[in-house]
């Protein structure tokens, strides 16, 4: 390995992210600090089901998946961003994808990770966990799933590991008289980088053999997962469509994901030279896309039951569509899918800003009136039970019309405010799409589960429902927090940015090595 | 049966007696002599390859009994289950078919009204065994419309499909990692 | 040879010593009973008998020690359509043909018998309740907490096919009592129905008998009295049949009862006066 005679010279937007590494103030401590607590309270949340076993959940005989299946079907639907970003726009020869393709291959790393944990959390024998290998039988999905996600996580760290080894090699020549472990680790990973023309053809050989096998294996990883349900014969989950439906889920929610994570590391470790207002537009475009494609498959997995009400899925229908779950399904598609796709198109409309003109449509006066609606709602159901005993209903205080109304006055005063500022709207946009994933994966689990063909009858009081514990709420909260503190540590350990892929031009190459950033290996 | 003699007027008052007993014995001796208490059983096989079980129903002294009724029983798994009603011809033999098929351990016949007469014929005892722990394919075509769905060991076509794709994709990887430690080792000698 | 085989299969290759007991019992030579290979065993439930006294659950649960919680024979109230009949319908499991608990399992932990009883081995299930999803009928249970009856308490090593001792997190359900059948005694259910409503027997041999000692054409009976089977048109093939509710027994489930409970709790035992029958007189036949 040849030493540097030289320190690199870098440009100043790539010492910016390099400082990024090792930079950290107090903020940064601080939110480590706190998702570390919070995982460790998920740690201690699951000692207590190793301790009690898993009737410290709220799941029974008949919801017997619930939060931790959720989970996984969420995480797992994250995880598709990073075959979508470094491989399918690859392959396109999307161009303006190349700041963010690491960011998007560290969250399938992470949520791979955190997706993997949910069932073996969920299993009721976590010490039998190798009859899996001893015993396994093939013809069960869950084998399918534990040969698929293992292999996208093999590719997936692959695809992650090997376009940053150019970029070990520049940490290894920065870093060489820094802190030994850096030293050691960069050195270690870079593989005797030397940016030799034969290396860089390996290179480019291995990445062009990864994108096109990590499509396939991406697909069939979501696939699967929704073959979990799609195998079985319950109302709900005996989809022919859903392998497509839960793929297209995925990758939605995954875009989202890289869209929040763009704006957080912009803001975080001030990137605005390489993550620029052109990304999120066309990440937001992807994102209407994926959106639509979703939308669509939504829509028709719940139109076609519904049109012909079978007596099988008269249940959960009529569960979701003006049940127990009404409120929950409707909040999770209209905020999950129709408002993320209105805010990312209705505000690029030119007139918007003259919204703003009409008396009343602005953001406090919007504000001040849901605040109104939120205390009264609150006040009026806590004062609720007495005062329906004293004969009055209350739910006819407030008429009906005045939530929707709220929510198009809330939203008609804030489109210009998000034409003004398109990568809020785009960061607002991909928030609510990721809560009405996990939502709608929710709703996907439990509904069916609680609508069995023959009539829950019998069963002890509290089985007919499903109420979380704090148990399963600390461990999701947990696996989120772990998902984090595995993404933020791998952006301290290594640019976020990738360098070498983000050099401005060509020509700007010759003169980068001129300027000895690149060695020229003495082959 | 006696018949009255012409030669002469009736005797005496004991040969009425004579005669009225003989005539009480005429009743009653052919129902005497025909309560079945004795069946035999015996097994044979028909020139049709069937099971043919025919049951002989004889009294007290041996004589054969006709119009007895006579109910075949076959032992089951936990109970006697009545095959058939049949009665006895002149020569106090019944006989029943034994349905195709029939794994019979035991046979029964019973005659009689109230306290049935019967016989119980053994045709030999499956030796005991025990259901294999988990049957393959092979057993449980028999029983399953999708054997290789419920078999414990995967049918070889879908062994041979995983491992063609997942060997493919795995071997792809590790031909990644040979082009990675070509990059390593070149990197070393410069 | 193949019965050496069958009944010399080595304990460690079904199920090993768990949980720190003792080593494994030496298997007994079964007896003489009437288990084998060749049977296919079924049940037969008359609806028309059943008054829903759930003596059958009783005595299920006792037998097995089954934790509570769960019903491995379960008796619904059942109204097919709103103006229709109320009847009680127990339901065991239904050791379907083709099972869809048995195809999901990652482990082969519940696996398909050649004589058609699908047995369940909790010293092999790792719990992840996928077998419980898939089944139609509701048949299984899961250990949620610690069973009463686990290995360590009741100082008896785990037998699949007696089915008494427990794990926690792992799933159970019906299987048929292959231990009784063995010794030649009808499963617990079936004995214990004071109606003689089950049914049980060899499909082979084409006869079922129930708790009073009928022992009647297994054909006979499902076809000259319409005989079906639950959720026939899901394809699991189940080996459970029903004899409709036709000129019954017993009064039929009090109305405001026989509405499916929709999750509100238990619902009550109906206090119907058992009735047994006797052989001579009171069968519908």
């Amino acid at each position: 390995m040849s030493t540097r005679q030289a320190t690199p010279r870098f440009s100043e937007r790539e010492e910016r992210l390099l400082a990024s590494l090792t930079a950290g103030g107090a903020g940064t401590y601080a939110l480590i600090g706190g998702l570390l607590a919070v995982f460790l309270w998920g740690l201690v949340a699951y000692a207590t089901q190793l301790r009690h076993g898993l009737g410290v959940t709220g799941l029974r005989d008949h919801v017997l998946w619930g939060v931790y299946i959720a989970n996984f079907v969420f995480f797992i639907g994250v995880s598709h961003v990073g075959a979508l970003m470094s491989a399918i726009l690859r392959l396109t020869g999307a161009e303006w994808r190349r700041p963010i393709t690491r960011m998007a291959e560290a969250i399938t790393f992470a949520s791979l990770l955190m997706g993997g944990l949910m069932p073996l959390v969920d299993m009721g024998r976590p010490d039998r966990l190798l009859n899996l290998v001893r015993y396994g039988r093939l013809q069960s999905p869950i084998l399918w799933d534990l040969l698929s996600i293992t292999t996208y996580l093999t590719g997936s760290t692959l695809f992650l590991y090997v376009p940053m080894i150019p970029d070990l090699a520049l940490l290894r020549d920065r870093y060489a008289a820094g802190p030994a472990w850096r030293r050691r680790l960069y050195t270690l990973l870079s593989l005797g980088w030397q940016d030799t023309p034969a290396q860089r053809h390996r290179l480019e050989l291995i990445m062009r053999v990864m994108a096109v096998i990590i499509i396939p294996i991406a697909v069939s990883v979501h696939t699967v997962v929704s073959w979990i349900f799609g195998m079985t014969l319950r109302a709900g989950w005996n989809s022919t469509i859903f392998g497509p439906y839960f793929v297209s889920g995925a990758l939605f929610s995954g875009a989202a994901a890289v869209i929040t994570a763009m704006a957080a590391f912009r803001w975080a470790y001030r990137l605005e030279d390489y993550i620029t207002e052109a990304h999120f537009r066309r990440m937001g475009y992807l994102l209407i896309a994926l959106g639509l494609a979703y939308g669509y498959f939504t829509f028709a997995e719940y139109l076609t039951p519904a049109y012909k009400m079978a007596t099988a899925e008269r249940g959960y229908l009529t569960a979701v569509f003006s049940g127990p779950f009404a409120r929950l399904f409707w909040f999770t598609q209209l905020t999950g899918i129709l408002l993320p796709l209105l805010l990312l198109t209705l505000p690029r409309i030119a007139w918007v800003p003259r919204l703003h003109r009409v008396p009343l449509l602005r953001p406090r006066p919007a504000l001040a009136a849901a605040a109104t609606y939120a205390v009264a709602s609150v006040v009026l159901s806590a004062a609720s039970p007495s005062l329906t005993m004293a004969g009055l209903n209350l739910n006819q205080w407030i008429p009906p019309w005045v939530l929707p109304t709220l929510a198009v006055w809330l939203f008609l005063a804030f489109l210009p405010v998000f034409h003004a500022r398109p990568i809020t709207a785009a960061v607002v946009a991909s928030l609510l799409v990721n809560v009405g994933a996990w939502l709608k994966r929710y709703l996907i689990v439990v509904p069916t589960l609680l609508n069995p063909f023959l009539p829950i009858q019998r069963a002890p009081a509290g089985w007919a429902v499903y109420q979380p514990t704090w148990v399963e709420w600390s461990i999701t909260a947990g696996a989120l927090a772990g998902f984090l503190l595995i993404y933020i540590g791998f952006s301290k350990l290594f640019p976020i940015v990738p360098i070498w892929e983000t050099r401005e031009a060509p020509e700007s190459r010759e003169a980068a090595v001129q300027e000895g950033i690149v060695g020229v290996a003495a082959v | 049966m006696l018949r009255q003699s012409r030669s002469g007027r009736a005797s005496t008052g004991l040969g009425r007696f004579c005669l009225g007993a003989l005539g009480v014995l005429l009743f009653v001796l052919p129902a005497w002599a025909g309560e079945p208490a004795r069946v035999t059983l015996r097994l044979e096989a028909g020139p049709d390859g069937a099971q043919w079980i025919t049951a002989r129903v004889t009294d007290a002294e041996g004589a054969p009994v006709p119009e007895a009724s006579v109910v075949f029983k076959l032992r089951t798994a936990f109970g006697w289950l009545t095959l058939e009603e049949r009665t006895t011809d002149a020569s106090g033999q019944a006989r029943t078919r034994l349905p195709a098929g029939t794994r019979a351990t035991e046979i029964r016949a019973e005659s009689g009204d109230v306290e049935g007469v019967g016989a119980t014929l053994s045709v030999g005892a499956p030796a005991p065994e025990s259901p294999r722990v988990r049957p393959g394919r092979d057993v449980l075509r028999a029983l399953s419309p999708q054997p290789a769905f419920i078999s414990p060991r995967p049918a070889p076509e879908l062994v041979a499909l995983l491992a063609l794709v997942l060997g493919g994709i795995w071997a792809t990887y590790g031909y990644v990692a040979w082009l990675l430690w070509q990059i390593r080792s070149s990197g070393s000698r410069s | 040879m193949a019965a050496a085989a069958a009944v010399g299969v080595p304990a460690s290759r079904t199920h090993r010593p768990r949980e720190g007991f003792a080593a494994e019992v030496p298997r007994p030579a079964p007896p003489a009973g009437p288990a084998g290979p060749s049977r296919r065993w079924v049940m037969v439930v008359d609806l028309a008998k059943c008054d829903g006294c759930r003596e059958c659950t009783r005595a299920c649960t006792a037998m097995h020690r089954v934790p509570p919680g769960q019903e491995w024979i379960r008796v619904y109230e059942m109204r097919d359509e709103s103006t229709g009949l109320a009847y009680w319908l127990p339901r065991p499991c239904m050791q379907c043909d083709n099972a869809p608990c048995v195809k999901v399992c990652p482990v082969s932990a519940t696996w398909k018998r050649e004589d058609g009883i699908v047995m369940q081995d909790t010293s092999r299930c790792i719990g992840c309740r996928y077998c419980i999803a898939a089944c139609p009928y509701q048949a299984r249970g899961f250990n949620w907490v610690e069973p009463a009856a686990t290995p360590e308490r009741i100082g008896e090593p785990y037998d699949p096919e007696w089915n008494r001792v427990h794990f926690r997190g792992t799933t159970e359900k019906c299987i048929f009592c292959p231990a009784l059948i063995k010794e030649g005694k009808l499963p617990a259910c079936v004995a214990a129905c004071p109606m003689g409503a089950l049914y049980f027997g060899d499909r082979e041999e084409d006869a079922v008998t129930n708790s009073q000692g009928e022992t009647v054409r297994f054909s006979k009976l499902v076809v000259e009295q319409a005989g079906y089977r639950l959720l026939e048109e899901l394809g699991t093939e189940p080996r459970v049949y029903y004899l409709p509710p036709r000129q019954r027994v017993y009064p039929a489930p009090p109305p405001e009862e026989a509405e499916p409970a929709g999750g509100a709790g238990r619902a009550a035992v109906p206090t119907v006066p058992r009735k047994r029958i006797d052989t001579a007189g009171g069968v519908r036949r």
